[in-house]
């Protein structure tokens, strides 16, 4: 899966589950301070990854997740 | 405010002395040293939010109040010795009765995770440990201020690691993906569900006629990766014998995410009248000592 499609498929589900503007998702947007996506929202977001994407998550590789663009390349690093 | 910052009281030499005298003397001995502690926190401690539970709550005279503060004081101080006594290996010290295991046995033999919901009440940590009857790793989930205490004494104090602990720390949202890790394995987890860090979602519940925040997360993850849960209870009924409860598993469940929302906030409610009955059948066992019901506010 190519890098814009991933992008478009996690900014889509942000959109349309978290009603957030599309301009605010840039890849420097911190998810909890810019985003103001809360500590359960992320629960959404493991189920939505999950069924989106394929692939399980491990807690310890999303330690260092903060930004939308590190939630990218997680998640292309994963599928690829 | 009713949110809790996270942090436990106690520090490790203290409980070094009570293992000690566990190890090498008897546990009334340790219960007999704790009075001394325990009148420390009388005079110390700020006595505002468990006087007004004993007071305006459960409304008992000036004087049974009192007295009643000064029972749970004790009785936390020997629900922790008697943590303490279990991880570090004495957990022949006790005789246990158990009530509605085989719930959380169909829970486990399921093999799709469960979460087990419990209270700062009783004692949550043992009932960690006899969850390990049920063959399935168990997960308790613990906030990171307990860190300092918890851990040291589990890892440094007892000698090793007893159960699995999952952290869970201000501004990191990794104890989520690691609870769902453990839950798609099959595992257990235990987790509170009478206080919540003020970020986090709430919910107002009927509590003791009175309306009260519960967490919401607990019953959020159980919806939302579709694991029943079940509440938990470990209750001291003498110095050497606790009564552990377990209530027939839920699945949380909804439709729509308005239905599925109209679900958490039902159960959490269930919840809090579970817990509303055990408190009434053991008073003395409430360990929670801030403003629960928002009185300040």
């Amino acid at each position: 899966m190519k890098k814009e499609e991933v992008i478009a498929k996690v900014n889509g589900f942000l959109v349309e589950e978290f009603e957030l503007d599309e301009a605010r998702l840039i890849p420097d947007a911190n998810l909890r301070d810019d985003l103001e996506i809360e500590s359960l929202d992320f629960v959404d977001i493991a189920v939505e990854i999950e069924k989106k994407f394929g692939f399980k998550i491990k807690g310890e590789e999303m330690i260092n997740v903060k930004t939308l663009g590190d939630l990218y390349n997680y998640i292309i690093l994963k599928i690829n | 405010m009713s949110h809790w910052d996270g942090r436990s009281r106690g520090n490790i030499l203290g409980y070094k002395i009570f293992i000690f005298l566990l190890k090498y003397v008897h546990i009334r001995i340790a219960y007999f040293v704790l009075q001394f502690v325990v009148f420390y926190f009388l005079i110390f401690s700020n006595k505002k939010f468990i006087f007004h539970f004993y007071r305006k709550i459960l409304k008992y005279s000036a004087l049974k109040t009192e007295f009643a503060i000064y029972k749970n004081y004790l009785a936390l101080g020997k629900t922790i010795i008697d943590k303490v006594a279990v991880l570090a290996g004495f957990s022949h010290k006790f005789t246990y009765d158990f009530e509605g295991e085989d719930y959380l046995q169909q829970i486990s033999d399921a093999g799709r995770g469960g979460i087990f919901i419990g209270a700062h009440s009783g004692n949550y940590e043992i009932a960690g440990f006899l969850l390990k009857r049920i063959k399935r790793p168990v997960h308790v989930i613990m906030f990171d201020g307990e860190r300092a205490n918890i851990k040291e004494i589990i890892e440094n104090v007892t000698g090793g690691k007893r159960f699995n602990v999952i952290y869970v720390q201000p501004n990191d949202i990794s104890h989520i993906y690691q609870i769902k890790e453990a839950l798609s394995k099959g595992d257990l987890i235990a987790i509170h569900g009478d206080r919540f860090i003020e970020e986090s979602k709430s919910f107002e519940c009927e509590f003791f006629g009175m309306k009260a925040k519960f967490p919401l997360g607990p019953y959020y993850m159980a919806a939302q990766f579709n694991v029943p849960v079940s509440f938990v209870s470990t209750m001291k009924e003498t110095d050497t014998h606790y009564h552990f409860y377990a209530t027939p598993p839920i699945m949380i469940e909804g439709t729509t995410k308005k239905e599925t929302i109209k679900s958490i906030e039902k159960t959490a409610q269930l919840y809090a009248t579970e817990l509303e009955k055990m408190i009434r059948k053991y008073p003395l066992q409430w360990f929670n000592y801030h403003d629960f019901w928002q009185i300040n506010q």
